[in-house]
């Protein structure tokens, strides 16, 4: 009988957790990489992102990499944003909320140069022996 | 001997000549390597330098370290850099230096310094096997720096080249011409080289006159004329994993008659190489 109510207080208490446990935060960013020729200076391109504030009161998009990017977002159900980058360098987008002081989702974009291979004739097959 | 060498070279170059109707320059008959990175490797394995000089000792090579780096337009290949003055899919113009082989078979006590593990004798010399020499030979290595002209072929490589001693050693000049050609066997690379080199009286009168005092035994004086010495490679390598390869070289050495009639030389054919495998770092 003692066993009984402990599982009943423990369900009870273990209840309301549960039902506040959230769905990970579907991030969407577009494109995932960017790959710029060498004779060009850099890597330039619109970044679309997508994601659902519908679980939480209030989300910041924040974007280290973008001169100043960080914008709060209340009670919205879906943002869509589009952004331009002119970089040479990788891009992170990361979700965060404020409240909890703590990321909830984050993407990184991959910049590179592309670098192709050259290759010269071997002059030397092996040593002079 | 003159004669030989210069059918030889005329051999080279009929076949080269007659094989440049076949087709336009592709990757056949010359390796690749990529630009900008640095090759560093070793061969490990069994590996020798048989040593033409009279009461000289035969040298292993059981480990063979590699470095080579090639730039866009500069290159290094072990001991050797060059810079291309023209590179084109048929035609390649180098300035380039190199070593002078002879003086490694009067001083390879100093190469014993870096890798060479042991000496092993090669045999009785011209007099029944007892010491020929009165005193240690003493003869520089000598290095060299010329130009050489590569001529990449579906049918074969044909390469020239012309350097002389910037050393200071003994002046000299020397001339190379070879063909060599590649086939795909086992998947891996066979290469075949005929080749041929000159090298002027001052570099045969440095390394191989005798100089009074240095034999037990009186020789009569001689000069010795531009040598024509001649070659045949046979090479294979055949990549195992992406670190390492198999590795064999063997190459067979004609010295001129000249050259081969001094006191100096005990045999007129040497041979050199190795067989082995070659890790890359």
């Amino acid at each position: 009988m003692q066993i009984y109510k402990m599982l009943i207080l423990l369900m009870l208490v273990a209840a309301p957790g549960y039902a506040k446990q959230r769905q990970p935060l579907d991030l969407r960013t577009s494109p995932t990489t960017c790959i710029y020729e060498p004779a060009d200076a850099f890597c330039e391109f619109d970044l679309n992102i997508n994601f659902d504030t519908s679980d939480y009161d209030e989300l910041c998009l924040e974007i280290p990499q973008h001169p100043k990017f960080t914008q709060c977002f209340n009670n919205k159900n879906r943002v869509s944003k589009r952004l331009h980058f002119q970089t040479i360098s990788n891009i992170t987008i990361k979700v965060v909320d404020p409240k909890a002081q703590k990321i909830v989702a984050k993407k990184t974009v991959t910049v590179g140069q592309y670098q192709q291979k050259s290759y010269r004739v071997k002059r030397r097959f092996g040593w002079s022996l | 001997m003159k004669y030989i060498f210069k059918k030889f070279v005329v051999l080279i170059l009929v076949t080269f000549a007659a094989s440049l109707h076949l087709s336009v320059y592709s990757q056949d008959n010359v390796h690749l390597v990529e630009t900008n990175e640095l090759n560093l490797s070793v061969s490990v394995g069994f590996g020798g330098l048989e040593n033409p000089l009279i009461d000289a000792k035969n040298t292993l090579l059981p480990v063979i370290p590699h470095l080579s780096y090639y730039g866009d337009k500069w290159y290094i290949e072990d001991f050797s850099i060059g810079y291309s003055l023209i590179e084109e899919p048929g035609l390649i113009i180098d300035l380039f230096t190199d070593f002078n082989e002879d003086g490694f078979f009067f001083e390879l006590n100093g190469l014993e310094n870096f890798f060479i593990t042991s000496q092993i004798p090669s045999g009785p010399g011209k007099n029944g096997g007892l010491p020929s020499y009165a005193k240690p030979i003493e003869r520089k290595v000598s290095y060299l720096a010329g130009v050489s002209i590569l001529i990449p072929n579906e049918f074969a490589t044909l390469k020239f080249s012309h350097l002389r001693d910037i050393s200071g050693v003994h002046n000299g000049y020397e001339t190379h011409i070879s063909l060599s050609k590649v086939y795909s066997l086992f998947s891996g690379d066979l290469a075949l080289e005929l080749g041929a080199k000159s090298k002027d009286d001052k570099i045969a009168n440095y390394y191989y006159m005798v100089r009074p005092g240095e034999f037990l035994t009186r020789i009569s004086s001689y000069s010795i004329n531009t040598i024509y010495n001649s070659h045949m490679k046979l090479a294979y390598w055949r990549k195992i994993t992406n670190d390492w390869a198999l590795d064999l070289q063997l190459t067979r050495t004609r010295l001129d008659s000249e050259l081969a009639a001094t006191p100096f030389i005990k045999q007129q054919y040497y041979y050199s190489g190795f067989i082995g495998f070659h890790y890359r770092f």
